[in-house]
């Protein structure tokens, strides 16, 4: 089975709006991999350590790519970023942080922290699409991804 | 340039066309106009070297081996960022074939079939090139591409592959950990380099002597400065282990090379597009 096929990917976004850019781009290139959002930086570290809202996910396969927005309430993606990257039994899983922040210090912050792609959100839809097509182009299709454990 | 005269290089082997590219830009420019007439690929590679030229108009079909875009290709890589724009003039009906190639191949700011050509639509493309020109020069810089590969065939087939797919970045290679990491420093056969930006993207092989690219990887991934620079894991290895390790060491992707020069191609062209186009890398300072 590839990686096309198997994994989820998650995205933590706020902004109820970039949610549904996000869903309606992977529509537009008929991407059938489980999406999954959460809402800020509790909600996802909860979701990975299948606790609270996610006690029913123990024992399933993690996300196979964390789409991850910097700017959250509650937990921002880069204290999230840390933490993830920080813990032996998340570190591999694959982050791209995709944000409105051109800000030359997230930038290189953000690559300092062990994210593995930074992209900057777009601000057409055709372009979101574009990018999200070769983001699971390249994720997907051509390179190795760390399998579940 | 004088002020609405630019200097131009024709690229074209047949005479009637020159002919009739020089009395079109008779028309535009009046009498006077600085126009010099290269018929053959080796010609025009001399005289783009030999002065100093504000735009080229460029024939495709050059002669049986070698096309117009072979030719703005290798001297936009010989003359990198002081490379005149170039005009890609066709006669062939496939536009949308050439219209994909010109916008693939650097240097290239438009295309015109030759049923299409007149004053109007010559001088006005130009007059947008030179225009364009100057704001385009300036705001490209591009990154290094840096590749630490043992074996030469190897080396020798990636590079293929960047011209393959036209790309105009710097492509820098490295025979071994030891070598990748005097090349990151700045120092032994690299001290020449001290000053300049590190590369912004490193595709790593893990089986090199001397030091393998999983020790390299831990190294960089360790350092506060290189640690931000983008590692790609280019190996033969399909070992679980090294994928997962790879990963917790900080590698951005892991990617087995494939076996084919097609697929080769293919990875090389969508890991560029990705990285250089998609990606925003980060702009480190050198130390």
């Amino acid at each position: 089975m590839t990686n096309r096929e198997r994994i989820t990917i998650l995205m933590a976004d706020d902004d109820p709006d970039d949610r549904l850019l996000v869903q309606d781009a992977f529509d537009e290139i008929r991407l059938a991999n489980p999406l999954v959002f959460v809402e800020d930086g509790i909600d996802l570290m909860d979701f990975l350590y299948r606790r609270g809202a996610y006690t029913h996910l123990a024992g399933t396969p993690m996300p196979g790519l964390i789409l991850l927005d910097l700017n959250m309430p509650k937990k921002d993606g880069r204290e999230a970023l840390r933490e993830i990257k920080q813990n032996p039994a998340l570190r591999a899983i694959p982050i791209i942080v995709l944000t409105t922040s051109n800000a030359e210090e997230d930038i290189l912050r953000t690559y300092d922290l062990g994210t593995n792609s930074f992209i900057i959100k777009p601000v057409t839809f055709d372009k979101l699409v574009d990018i999200i097509r070769k983001v699971t182009q390249y994720w997907l299709e051509i390179v190795r991804l760390p399998t579940n454990q | 340039m004088s002020e609405t005269l630019p200097d131009i290089l024709l690229l074209e082997d047949e005479k009637n066309d020159y002919l009739l590219i020089r009395d079109l830009l008779k028309q535009i420019y009046g009498a006077g106009f600085h126009l010099d007439w290269a018929d053959s690929y080796a010609r025009g590679e001399q005289m783009a070297t030999d002065k100093r030229y504000d735009v080229f108009l460029v024939d495709y079909q050059l002669d049986n081996q070698r096309t117009g875009t072979d030719w703005i290709y290798a001297i936009h890589k010989k003359m990198g960022g002081k490379c005149p724009a170039a005009i890609l003039l066709t006669g062939q009906p496939d536009v949308q074939s050439i219209g994909r190639l010109a916008r693939q191949t650097a240097g290239i700011s438009y295309f015109l079939t030759k049923s299409e050509l007149d004053s109007e639509s010559l001088g006005r493309t130009i007059r947008f090139t030179l225009k364009n020109q100057a704001l385009v020069r300036d705001a490209k810089q591009l990154v290094t591409i840096l590749m630490a590969e043992d074996d030469p065939d190897d080396r020798l087939l990636v590079e293929d592959a960047f011209t393959e797919i036209r790309l105009e970045n710097p492509l820098d290679f490295v025979v071994d950990g030891v070598d990748l990491m005097d090349y990151l420093h700045r120092r032994g056969a690299y001290k020449h380099l001290a000053g300049m930006p590190l590369p912004g993207l490193i595709l790593l092989d893990l089986n090199m002597p001397r030091k393998d690219g999983r020790e390299a990887l831990h190294e960089i991934k360790q350092d506060p400065l290189l640690r931000k620079i983008p590692i790609v894991i280019l190996t033969t290895s399909k070992a679980e282990e090294d994928l997962l390790s790879s990963y917790n060491l900080g590698a951005n992707s892991f990617i087995v090379k494939p076996v084919t020069f097609d697929k080769l191609v293919e990875v090389v062209r969508v890991v560029t597009n990705y990285w250089l186009r998609i990606v925003t890398l980060p702009t480190i300072k050198a130390e």
